[in-house]
């Protein structure tokens, strides 16, 4: 149900950006005007939502240790699982930030006999799916400098030609760019068939999934299908640069879409879930180490509470105590 | 007196009655039961997935009681804590008939009516663990409060009273 | 007549009509045995909890304040202020599912919404209504949820059904922690009175008396005098307990169920016996005779509250540092919360081993020290003897307890420990032990009798490895580090993997001490042949 109501609403706003062809008004709005405002809503959003994050205060050290800890110097402690310093945990934020390290715990390498192999590999293919898409969007959205910078940087055109190095096709199709629909396209049915899954899926997870999918198609599209005039719209964005709003000049549909779903994704992503990459780097139980005993953590608003002091506790028990034979502090 | 069943329809059978009690779990449950096969991450399903067709061999060749029992012991012990009524916690083994019909190539009254009474055997060995887990756990329940700290209270009181030459209060 | 098969009653009975999750509903009078019964009036009024009242889940009206959902909502925004891990979780997950089978409740249950990232979303649907502007305008489709009554009776079952154990926590590519969120859900309950008995109990008796069980000082000295003179009569060792004692070098803490329940007491002997063995000058405390804190288990104030009586009792007695027993709960508080708490500790000296020399730099600021840590220096020191055939008897494994192993990182120690005072030793799967351990499923304040079936539900996974080693290897000992695991482990096993006891570690480190002037053994701390049955009528 949820599937299918986001599906609906992806396409309906695939839709309006298909009228936006119809005029030159359109065109402008859709094309430059609402992009831009997207961009500016998306840089506020998530400056925004960052800072109330470092903002709220760590009352207390809390990382999940997931290896030996660090105590006596002959027991072998185990440094990126279990942080003793900071450059523990540098290494501890690396392996999660670009290896999803704690997914890949998720899968276990065995020996295992044919018939139960499938198995395994379902739970291998999240993390393979999560890498394969992070890393190819990271791609391609470095590609996509080449449309805003000019010259174009040496290293966004050597990714560019490590990425085409299978020389695929006219225009050389990129390894990314396929990875990038099939793994979003491997998510989206997970979600769907995976009944644990699907039990957990909230509707805005389908509609993150179809956004990006519809965005990686429709630019798929447009450099293989439709062939945009990529210097037209170069063009335009260089005028953007000096507050020029244009709408690039000979563009179709699929650069309308393509751009407007960009532009509803910039908007979504800092109020929705898809700002989770931050997270990573504020999860108290990842970012802190484990060094607790040995080096005191402030909390800023420890509160001034008091227990039930030895005092209170010896007037209390005065007469057993007194019976019992023990040594007062007060007699 | 013998059923005769092959090693193929006994294969068919048990992985059809293996998807039809876990059908019987919740969706998400069912597909976790089903496609977790390390045996420590997924204790349920692993339960089943050796035990079954020990279970099935019993009901078609008889056999030693004892083992059918142990069988049954592991699925039983399971159902007997999970949110089941005791009903539905043995009636696992009742879905063998229709699996059986359903799969058997011998479809005659005859091999169905023996089929069926075997299976009625089981259910009953079922139902023995099922009383037994369900009155296990009511043991450990009672004892445990005993054990807790009852039995030290009760080693000090008399001590106490031995030291005191007295009862005394705690 | 269409008969129905068994096949389709089966189908009728076990697949009611799946709702979404969204839709809450909890029967508390066709589960008993899978909750626990709320506190008593009691212990919330002396403790100046909100809301005391005889009331209970079975009921229809849990009589809660006019306003509980604002008090709630209150509670809730400060929190949000207060803890970045409650913004960040509330935030942060994608609902990918790597945790989902990774909590012990659902393996054993089956129940879905034991999936962790549900027992999350349960706080989460909330918080996306109140406080996300998604939420307030898209409800149910952004995942928002109303907090109706239902919702909160869903909470008291499924929040009181997370042990707090952080094991999905380790695979949560956000590593966002169950035990945090449940912590804070408890935390709001608590604000309208929905709590459970189990919980707060013990805090009230710890506050008032200094240990859970509320044994008052009088009986703390007889109990303890009982213990040792028990060891005299069963070995001839004599050891003398110090209580109290004023400028002691080493101010020891322990749970009250290692001096106050079987089978902690041999654990609690075992830590005597080491001590006077190796002539350590410590002292107990009869103030602070409690290392375990289910303020853990309420509120982080109360933790505050009853981790107070350490270093103010440290102060008083004028000691140098702290020793600490054998308890899984105990440690994630004086590790990850009572320096922050209640330091700094400038009356104390950094912990220096009096007998080998070696300075705990890891303790450098909190001064307190396991005693697993303790004792290992000593092994790797050679400063005790050690007769490990003394233990020839047990088949021996060991259970990584929750808070030691996912809030510390302890794995090592014990280990080492028990490789020297013990000749048979066992892991247990690869994937049960260590970070990935299981729960006892009894922690958090759910180890009560009347909510068993849960607990045993739970004890599944665990119960299932142990029985794996108990038939590959014929273990018959589990050893653990955790009070709360000594208290819930043996019915776990009596019903999983019959055949197993449980211990903790330092009774079979006093099993193969070898004392000076000690007569030869022929018993060990539980009064048994130290041989095998079978194996003494060949032997002997």
């Amino acid at each position: 149900m949820g599937a299918l109501v986001s599906l609906v609403a992806v396409a309906v706003l695939a839709l309006l950006a298909v009228t936006a062809v119809a005029s030159d008004n359109l065109r402008l709005v859709f094309g430059a005007v609402i992009p831009g405002v997207a961009f500016a809503v998306f840089l506020v959003g998530v400056v925004a939502r960052v800072t109330r994050w470092a903002r709220a205060p760590v009352p207390f050290r809390i990382p999940t240790t997931a290896g030996q800890q660090k105590s006596l110097p002959w027991i072998k402690n185990s440094e990126l699982d279990n942080p003793s310093g900071t450059l523990g945990v540098v290494g501890r934020m690396f392996l999660e930030v670009l290896f999803f390290r704690s997914l890949f715990r998720n899968t276990k390498v065995e020996l295992i006999t044919d018939k139960e192999k499938v198995n395994y590999i379902g739970t291998k293919y999240l993390w393979a799916a999560a890498m394969a898409f992070h890393w190819s969007m990271l791609i391609v959205v470095f590609r996509h400098f080449r449309f805003f910078v000019e010259p174009v940087p040496r290293v966004v055109e050597i990714i560019q030609s490590l990425d085409g190095f299978f020389q695929v096709g006219v225009p050389v199709i990129y390894a990314t760019s396929v990875l990038l629909i099939v793994s979003l396209g491997y998510l989206l049915l997970r979600r769907l068939a995976d009944a644990k899954v699907k039990y957990i899926s909230l509707p805005t997870d389908y509609f993150a999934l179809y956004l990006l999918l519809g965005i990686a198609i429709s630019g798929f599209l447009m450099r293989h299908l439709e062939k945009v005039d990529i210097v037209n719209v170069k063009a335009a964005i260089a005028g953007w640069a000096s507050f020029q709003l244009v709408a690039p000049e000979g563009v179709g549909a699929l650069y309308f879409i393509h751009v407007f779903l960009v532009s509803v994704l910039f908007v979504y992503f800092p109020f929705s879930k898809l700002l989770h990459a931050p997270g990573v780097f504020l999860s108290p139980t990842r970012n802190l180490a484990n060094n607790n005993r040995a080096k005191r953590h402030v909390n800023p608003w420890n509160p001034p509470i008091v227990g039930h002091t030895y005092a209170e506790w010896e007037e209390e028990f005065h007469d057993k105590l007194v019976a019992s034979g023990f040594v007062l502090d007060k007699e | 007196m013998s059923l005769n069943l092959s090693r193929d329809e006994r294969t068919k059978m048990v992985a059809r009655w293996f998807d039809l009690i876990v059908d019987g779990y919740p969706a998400e449950t069912a597909r976790f039961l089903r496609e977790q096969s390390d045996p420590f991450a997924n204790p349920v399903g692993a339960g089943l997935r050796e035990e079954l067709a020990p279970i099935l061999d019993w009901i078609v060749d008889g056999g030693d009681g004892a083992a059918v029992e142990s069988a049954l012991d592991r699925i039983v012990r399971i159902r007997a804590l999970q949110d089941m009524s005791p009903s539905q916690a043995v009636s696992f083994v009742l879905i063998l008939k229709d699996v059986h019909e359903e799969i058997a190539a011998d479809t005659t009254a005859g091999a169905k009516g023996k089929f069926d009474s075997r299976v009625d055997g089981a259910l009953l060995i079922a139902f023995d663990v099922f009383s037994r887990c369900r009155q296990q756990v009511y043991d450990i329940r009672v004892k445990e409060v005993r054990n807790r700290s009852l039995k030290v209270m009760e080693r000090l009181n008399s001590w106490r009273e031995e030291r005191a030459g007295g009862p005394s209060t705690t | 007549m269409s008969e129905k098969s068994p096949q389709e009653l089966i189908q009728i009975d076990l697949n009611p009509p799946r709702k979404k999750w969204m839709d809450p509903s909890v029967d508390f009078e066709s589960r008993r045995g899978t909750w626990s019964y709320p506190g008593g009036v009691k212990s919330i009024e002396y403790m100046g909890f909100a809301n005391p009242r005889e009331w209970s889940p079975t009921d229809e009206d849990w009589k809660l304040p006019e306003n509980w959902q604002q008090i709630i909502h209150d509670g809730f925004k400060e929190r949000l202020g207060k803890y970045r891990s409650l913004r960040v979780f509330m935030e942060t997950c994608v609902r990918c599912g790597a945790c989902a089978d990774k909590c012990h409740f659902f393996i054993g249950s089956g129940d879905p919404k034991n999936m962790p990232v549900l027992r999350s979303e349960l706080l989460r649907s909330i918080y996306r209504n109140d406080f996300t502007l998604a939420g307030k305008i898209l409800g149910a489709f952004a995942g928002g949820r109303k907090l109706t009554l239902d919702v909160l009776k869903e909470w008291f079952y499924y929040f009181f059904q997370c042990t707090e154990c952080r094991r999905c926590s380790v695979y949560c590519p956000y590593g966002i922690d169950t035990a945090e969120v449940t912590m804070m859900a408890r935390e709001l309950m608590m604000l309208v009175g929905v709590n459970i008995n189990w919980i707060c109990e013990p805090v009230a008796n710890c506050h008032r008396t200094g240990n859970h069980l509320g044994i008052q000082p009088h009986t703390f000295k007889d109990n303890i005098e009982f213990l040792c003179e028990e060891l005299e009569d069963d070995l001839g060792i004599t050891v003398n307990p110090v209580i109290n004692k004023k400028g002691a070098e080493v101010l020891f803490i322990i749970p009250s169920a290692d001096y106050f329940a079987d089978p902690g007491t041999y654990t609690f002997i075992g830590y005597l016996m080491l001590f006077q063995q190796i002539g350590l000058d410590y002292t107990m405390s009869a103030y602070a005779s409690e290392g375990g804190n289910f303020g853990l288990f309420t509120s982080h104030d109360t933790i505050k509250k009853l981790n107070y009586k350490i270093y103010h009792e440290a102060k008083r007695l004028g000691v140098k540092w702290i020793i600490g027993g054998e308890c899984g709960h105990m440690w994630r508080v004086m590790h990850q919360y009572m320096d922050t708490m209640n330091g700094p500790t400038d009356f104390l000296e950094v912990p220096r081993s009096p007998i080998t020399g070696t300075v705990f730099e890891n303790a450098r600021s909190t001064k307190m020290v396991h005693i697993c840590e303790f004792t290992a220096d000593l092994i790797r020191n050679k400063k005790i003897k050690l007769d490990p055939s003394r233990n020839d008897k047990y088949r021996v494994t060991f259970h990584d307890s929750c808070n030691p192993s996912r809030a510390l990182g302890l794995f090592e120690e014990p280990r080492y420990i028990l490789k020297n005072v013990c000749n048979n030793f066992f892991e247990m799967p690869e994937n049960t032990i260590r970070e990935h351990t299981f729960c006892c499923a009894g922690g958090a304040g759910l180890g009560n009798d009347e909510n068993m079936e849960m607990r045993l539900r739970g004890g599944l996974p665990r119960g299932n490895a142990l029985k794996h080693v108990r038939d590959a290897h014929d273990v018959n000992l589990m050893s653990c580090i955790c009070a709360i695991d000594r208290a819930t482990l043996p019915p776990l096993a009596e019903y999983w993997a019959p055949g197993v006891e449980i211990s903790g570690v330092h009774e079979l480190v006093a099993n193969a001490l070898v004392m000076d002037g000690e007569t030869e053994r022929t018993k060990n701390l539980r009064g048994e042949s130290l041989k095998a049955e079978t194996e003494e009528t060949t032997d002997v």
